[in-house]
């Protein structure tokens, strides 16, 4: 097994915001079963501020805590500030992910800035999608 | 907390009988077996002793009996080993899709050296397809290698089979053997390795073949070559006993392993969408 930091293993044992929201603002997939990991992100808005974000994720322990803390993350921020949410930023509030597990965190803040495109295109706004991080898994 | 080890083809523990036969080699008798003064005598004699014992156990001759490390110093020594010596007769080896990496890889090196090297493929069970394997043999093949029992899923070949097609031939046949009990499955919608973290927390010991367990985040190539699709690879989880786990163990992760399922089955955005499609939404 991999050696996580205690708050990923904190994160994996108890993840913060587990769950689906019934009538999300914005929904946003990535990553996909065959490649091993997969997160849904749903989130809320109020005031271009995220009031509720929630999870559900198919993967390994990294893959689990990175979605927690991201959920953690993003929740009370306005949009522009949860897209700063960047894969290094996860990875270091989570003290750091094995080396190997490092695209798990892509994949968290990827989720998340779909599910804001998602929420800004059924708001008929602009969607200033970020350039995606490239992927070292 | 109940501590239950089930991991035993990654290691076992030692046999007591084993412990206490060592026992006196490892505190009291030492010396090197080759030197000329008697410090050798007790260790050589030991040594020679276990030699015919293992050889009258298998009905082979002492001096064909050699004592390795482990079993992957084992098959790199018998692979490359047979290659080396035969290589006059021929330069084509026949392995099968699901032998460990010590075969696969000592496959690989013998390529690199001018020999050539046929993978033959498994069907769903794991099981060597026979008509595959007789297809695949040549006028220059010396070797062919194949796994007795997967470690991994437990399968057992057809070896008298395997043997029959072999026979006469002048092909050596290497059945390489690893068989602990074995219990292998695939738990759906959910990955190896955030199981195997919860059923640690449990004090429950167990491996998996899945992609994020590996160190090259590469899904088992037993399940591979088996054909299991990679969404189900990644819910591989494998238990293998000893002969000192209880029933009382085995109830522990029967009652243990259902809630641990049924939790990253909450999480698992895999299983909410197999939810709404059996309940007929999409």
């Amino acid at each position: 097994m991999p050696v996580y930091s205690d708050k990923v293993m904190d994160h994996f044992m108890n993840p913060r915001n587990v769950g689906e929201i019934e009538d999300a603002d914005g929904i946003g997939e990535e990553g996909n079963p065959v490649c091993g990991d997969m997160m849904t992100f749903y989130i809320k808005v109020n005031d271009s501020r995220l009031s509720d974000v929630k999870f559900k994720t198919f993967g390994c322990g990294a893959a689990i805590a990175v979605s927690s803390i991201v959920s953690e993350m993003a929740r009370g921020k306005t949009l522009e500030e949860a897209r700063k949410i960047t894969p290094a930023l996860v990875a270091e509030e989570l003290q750091g992910l094995p080396k190997n597990k490092h695209h798990c965190s892509n994949l968290g803040a990827q989720a998340l800035n779909k599910a804001i495109d998602d929420y800004l295109s059924k708001q008929g706004k602009p969607v200033k999608t970020r350039r995606r991080e490239k992927r070292n898994g | 907390m109940r501590r239950v080890y089930l991991d035993n083809t990654a290691t076992t523990p030692l046999h007591p009988e084993v412990l206490e036969a060592m026992l006196p080699y490892l505190r009291d008798i030492y010396g090197n077996p080759q030197s000329i003064h008697n410090w050798g005598d007790a260790p050589r004699e030991a040594i020679e002793d276990a030699r015919a014992r293992l050889a009258d156990l298998i009905g082979s001759r002492p001096e064909e009996i050699i004592f390795t490390g482990s079993g992957t110093e084992s098959n790199n020594l018998a692979i490359k080993g047979l290659a080396q010596a035969y290589q006059a007769r021929g330069k084509h080896i026949v392995i099968s899709a699901i032998e460990h990496f010590s075969v696969i890889h000592s496959a690989k090196t013998l390529e690199k050296r001018g020999f050539a090297a046929t993978s033959v493929p498994v069907d769903g069970y794991g099981l060597v397809k026979l008509d595959e394997l007789a297809k695949s043999i040549r006028e220059d093949t010396i070797v062919v290698s194949i796994v007795h029992a997967n470690g991994e899923v437990g399968t057992i070949q057809n070896i008298e089979e395997i043997a029959k097609l072999l026979k006469g031939r002048g092909i050596v046949g290497h059945p390489d053997n690893r068989l602990p009990g074995n219990a292998s499955f695939c738990i759906e919608f959910i990955e190896g390795e955030a199981m195997l973290m919860l059923l640690s927390s449990w004090g429950i010991a167990a491996s998996s073949g899945s992609a994020c367990t590996s160190k090259a985040l590469k899904a088992s190539h037993v399940l591979t070559a088996m054909r299991i699709p990679p969404e189900i690879a990644q819910s591989s989880l494998l238990f293998t006993l000893m002969r000192d786990n209880t029933e009382e163990d085995i109830e522990y992760v029967l009652e243990t392993l259902p809630p641990i399922v049924d939790r990253l089955r909450q999480m698992s955005p895999l299983y909410a969408k197999f939810l709404k499609k059996q309940s007929g939404g999409r």
